[in-house]
This record gives C-alpha cells, structure tokens and sequence, in this order.
C-alpha cells in the first residue's frame, strides 16, 4: 500500500457521525410521525364513512320493514304488536320468497337495540326469536343523556288528534300511525366520542288512517 | 468529491416508498368515499324508484275511479282502465328521475281478485272485475335510473247510495215567488215525468194566475197533517248525504271559493259535484252542465247530471239561457229569471223567487241517475299494500 493510497482513505469524524446520526433521527421520527398520522386518519376516516353508510342502510332497511307491516290472518289484531322506545316488532312480508303472492303469510320480525347493537330478530309465531342478524353496532341512543328513544309512535286519539309516544303517554301497537326511527351512532367508536343523529318518518302502508 | 463504489441511493428508496404508501392511503380513502357516495346515491335511486311506482298506484286507483271496469254480462268492459305513461312522466322531472336504463318508466297493472275477503288473492288472467264484486289488484313497477320497485295493493270501490227522495220539484223552508211570462208555469215537469210536488214551508207568493205551477205539480201536498208530520227538508235530502257529497267534494278538490274559481271542466270530470262556498252566484257564470245537448229539448243532459251546492249567500240568473241538470242546493235564497233552468231539483233553505220561462222542471231521469250508487272513490283495502322482492335478501 503507498503512501498516497492511504492518505486517500480518510475516514469521517466524531462530529460528522454525530450529525449524520442527528439528522437521520429527526427524519425518521418525521416519517414515523406521519405515518402513524396517516394512518390514524385513514382508519378514522374509514371507520367514519363505513358507519355512516351503515347507519344510512340501516334506517333504510327498517324503514321499508316497517313500511311494510301486515297483520295476518286470524285473532291477531294489528300489524304492530310492540311499540317500546328500543324495541318494534311487527309482521311483515319485506324480503319473503314470494311476496308477490297476496296469499303469502306475515312473519313475526323485530328490530331491538340492546347493549348499543340494533338487532334484526325473526321469530315463532309463539314470540320466541328464531334467528338472528346484526343491523348496526356503536348505537348510542340508550347512553346518550338525555335518553334518545330509537322508535317515537304517533296515533289518533278517540278526539281525532294526533300525538306522540313519549316517556309520559305510549302508543298502542294497534293504533300507531306512524314510526319515526332517530338512529344516534358514534363514528369513532372506542375513540373520542363523534355522534350522528339520522332519522326518518316512516308511515306503514297497512293501518293508513281510512 | 470522488464517488464511492459503495454509495447507495437510500434516501431516494425511502421517499419513493413514502409517496408511495401516500399514494396508496390517498387511493383507499378515496375508494371508500367514492363507495359510500355510490351506495348513498344507490339509495336515493331506490327511494325516488318507490315514490314512482306509489304515485302509479294511485294514478291507477284514479283511472279505476274514471272508469271502473264491470263487464256487462259476461262481456268485457272496454275501454279498460290505463295508466298513460307518456302522460304520467311528464309529471316527474326528468333531471330528478331520469329515465330507467331498462324497463319503463312506469307500469301499472289491474287484475281481478279472487272472491276470498278473508285472505284475498289475485287472479291474474283477468284485467277487469270480472267477479263484479267491486274489488281488483292494482299493481305497480316504477323505475328511474339503474333501480326499479314494485308495489300492489287491493282496491276498493267506494260507492254512495244518495236515496234522494223522488217526485220533488222544489223545495223552500222560506217563500216560493213565481211570477211566469205570460201564462208560462215557472215550475213544471221534464217527460216522462207527470207529477212531482213542490214544498213552500213558508208560503206562496203567486202571480195574479195561477198557472205559474204546470198542471202535475202539486203545492205543499202534506198541508193538511199535523206539523211535525209534513215532510221536512232532511226528509228528501238528509243531512248525511250532503255531508258526503262535501266531502266527496273536497277529496276531489272541487270545493269553490267563487264561482270565479270554478274550472270549465268541473262538470265534465267525474265526481259531477261542484260545491261553492261564497254565494252571489250567477247561472251565467258557473258551467253548462249540457254543453253538448240542445238547451231546454228536455232530453239530453239526463244521462249524467251533477249536484251544484252553495253552502253561503243566494244565487241567481241574469236572463242568460243556461241549464243545469242535476240538483241545485242552496243555503240561502234563489231568484231565478229570464231563461235560466234547472232540470232536475231544486232545494233553497232561502226563498225561492221564480220569473220568467220555465226556471225548475222536475226531471225523473235526473234523480233516478243521481240516485244511482256512483263510485266516491277508489280506496286501498286495509292489509293488502305490498313491496314485491325488495332486492336485498335477508
């Protein structure tokens, strides 16, 4: 080895590394920070939009349902047979094999909300549940304060008047008129809290005040 | 500066792996917003789709109340109830419901029922009431956009039985006037009809002659039995039917401010009632209830009469030639002159002031039609509205 070769082979200095190794860590904790910035706000946005559009087909779903109420043939005497703030249950023909059969016959169907989870429930004609599908979870309208009811119920009083199911005066299910559902759900759930309220009116085509 | 053999380009590996993983976030984000507008917008189609095909239904339900189709005998009726489509998008805005990519735009259907009340079904091969019970199937498919919705419902038609008591001319719980051109009775018959009576409770007011009532028209025939037993007003025309009728009326939005109000085609278009709230009513002025008949032959314009009810202030003629077949209800005073006239009935909580020509025949064909049961309306029977095969599955 000569002379000029190893003074080429000059290596860096204790101060050179030392800002190297500074500058790379501010530029990773950079990148890492954004990252997981990034990421944090994909998963929340995503988390968002997916309940919104589940809140969305939810509502749409019980609504038709409930449009659709039917009372069968026999010594049942309405269409609606529960009208409780958190719990609707009625008979309907919605999404049957066969529907377009007039003749066909209603089946006992409910949406419940219990432990923040709307459940869509078949069931016997004894009232017991037959099956059961999740609609949407993180629905807040049982811990929200004050309570917000799932199902309000409007009715005709022996007056002609109108009114509405409230913590004072319920409906009967075999006089309501009307369903509004109000659906509150939190977008960011285990996160900070993000309520949404949708609501809608529905009005069931089978008791329609003649 | 001598470049090393063993430099490497880390820093530009990094930041293409960095944009890159932006990139990929930014298109997921994306997506999934592009797919919740797509699902929003999806529903939205499939709730106007439904608002299409309940507006069907109840444009069917109003061309079966148009044109109920009974067969006569085993005949089938014709024209059959439709539902134009042409005519029923022009309804919508076609911005806002835009044509379906397949199907039409609107479809509605009639078929008989079965006969079974209890748990009706439909008979499918046939598209009129063949069974005459007064019952049929509307169904109807709307579609706008990529999403269609289908919805039937059993009808019924709502018909009313208005028992009008016959052989009335006039009625008054006022004065009748008369004062007839000449020997010309102001009150007479229609043929067939040969007798009719006429109630003046309040007495009659006669021309010199006596030829103001035609021969056959008899005056307050019930004057000799004690008061409580004459016929009253509610007796040939009860309070219920005229509630009905109102309200028959107004459902067909042909309750009346002013006579100002009232469309040229109020009497064409079924039901033939016409109600106006305001009085100072002039013959002149309200609708010929014959345009297409000869005025004053007596036969045409009995096939299908009307009921004209003022329900405040009088009415009266100004000598223009006008007829109205059908029965004219008035809670006031009427004077009629020149050559105004009723075919049919006249009732007037007011006077009655009668001049000139003829100004009420009785006419017996007008009564017996209007006492005809004729259809109200075309209900929904409570407990048959379906949505048909709404697409998702359970």
């Amino acid at each position: 080895m000569t002379r000029a070769s190893l003074r080429r082979q000059r290596g860096i200095t204790l101060v050179e590394l030392l800002v190297a190794i500074t500058i790379m860590t501010v530029l990773t904790t950079m990148i890492i920070a954004g990252w997981i910035s990034l990421t944090k706000a994909y998963s929340s946005t995503s988390r968002s939009d997916k309940q919104r559009d589940s809140s969305n087909q939810a509502i749409a779903r019980m609504a038709r349902e409930i449009r659709d109420a039917q009372k069968p043939l026999g010594a049942i005497p309405a269409a609606f047979t529960y009208s409780e703030p958190y719990r609707i249950q009625f008979y309907s023909t919605f999404n049957m094999a066969g529907n377009s059969d007039p003749t066909s016959t209603p089946r006992l169907t409910q949406f419940r909300l219990q432990g923040g989870t709307i459940y869509r429930d078949l069931l016997t004609a004894a009232g017991v549940v037959s099956s059961s599908s999740i609609l949407i979870k993180d629905v807040v309208n049982e811990g929200y304060h004050p309570n917000k009811a799932l199902f309000t119920y409007s009715a005709v009083d022996a007056y002609g008047d109108t009114y509405s199911s409230s913590t004072t005066r319920t409906v009967s299910p075999a006089t309501l008129q009307t369903v509004r559902i109000l659906l509150l759900v939190d977008l960011n759930p285990g996160k900070s809290p993000n309520y949404m309220d949708i609501s809608t009116t529905v009005q069931p085509r089978n008791v329609r005040h003649q | 500066m001598v470049r090393q053999w063993n430099e490497r380009g880390a820093t530009l590996i990094l930041v293409i792996g960095v944009v890159a993983t932006l990139a990929i976030l930014a298109a997921a984000i994306t997506a999934l917003t592009v797919n919740v507008q797509h699902n929003t917008a999806t529903a939205r189609t499939q709730s106007k789709a439904f608002n299409v095909a309940e507006a069907g239904l109840d444009a069917g339900q109003s061309a079966l109340w148009v044109n109920w189709p009974k067969p006569v005998g085993n005949e089938t009726p014709s024209p059959l109830p439709s539902v134009n489509p042409t005519t029923f998008a022009q309804e919508f805005v076609s911005s806002e419901f835009p044509p379906p990519k397949t199907g039409a735009f609107i479809d509605v259907k009639f078929y008989d029922d079965d006969g079974n009340m209890a748990n009706p079904g439909m008979r499918t091969g046939y598209n009129y009431d063949q069974n005459k019970n007064d019952y049929m199937w509307v169904v109807s498919r709307g579609a706008t956009g990529s999403r269609a919705a289908k919805v039937q419902a059993m009808v019924k038609k709502v018909t009313l039985d208005l028992r009008i008591r016959e052989g009335v001319a006039l009625y008054t719980d006022s004065t009748l006037s008369t004062k007839g051109a000449g020997n010309q009775p102001v009150v007479g018959l229609d043929p067939p009809a040969v007798a009719a009576s006429a109630y003046a409770r309040g007495g009659w007011i006669a021309n010199t002659d006596q030829t103001d009532l035609e021969g056959g028209i008899a005056l307050n025939p019930d004057q000799a039995l004690p008061l409580e037993q004459r016929t009253k007003l509610t007796d040939i025309f009860p309070d219920a039917i005229l509630t009905s009728v109102i309200e028959t009326a107004n459902g067909a939005q042909k309750v009346y401010h002013s006579q100002g109000d009232i469309p040229v085609e109020a009497w064409s278009t079924q039901p033939r009632i016409i109600v106006i709230e305001q009085g100072g009513v002039d013959t002149k002025d309200i609708p010929d209830t014959d345009p297409f008949g000869v005025w004053g032959d007596g036969q045409p314009g009995n096939g299908d009469p009307g009921i004209l009810i003022v329900l405040s202030g009088d009415m009266k003629s100004t000598g223009q030639q006008k007829a109205i077949w059908g029965i004219v209800y008035l809670m006031d005073g009427i004077l009629l002159e020149g050559n105004a006239m009723i075919h049919g009935m006249l009732i007037a909580k007011g006077s009655a002031d009668l001049r000139g020509t003829r100004a009420v025949n009785y006419n017996s064909n007008v009564v017996n039609n209007l006492n005809r049961p004729f259809a109200l309306t075309v209900k929904v029977v409570p407990n048959t509205w379906r949505e048909l095969n709404p697409h998702s599955t359970p």
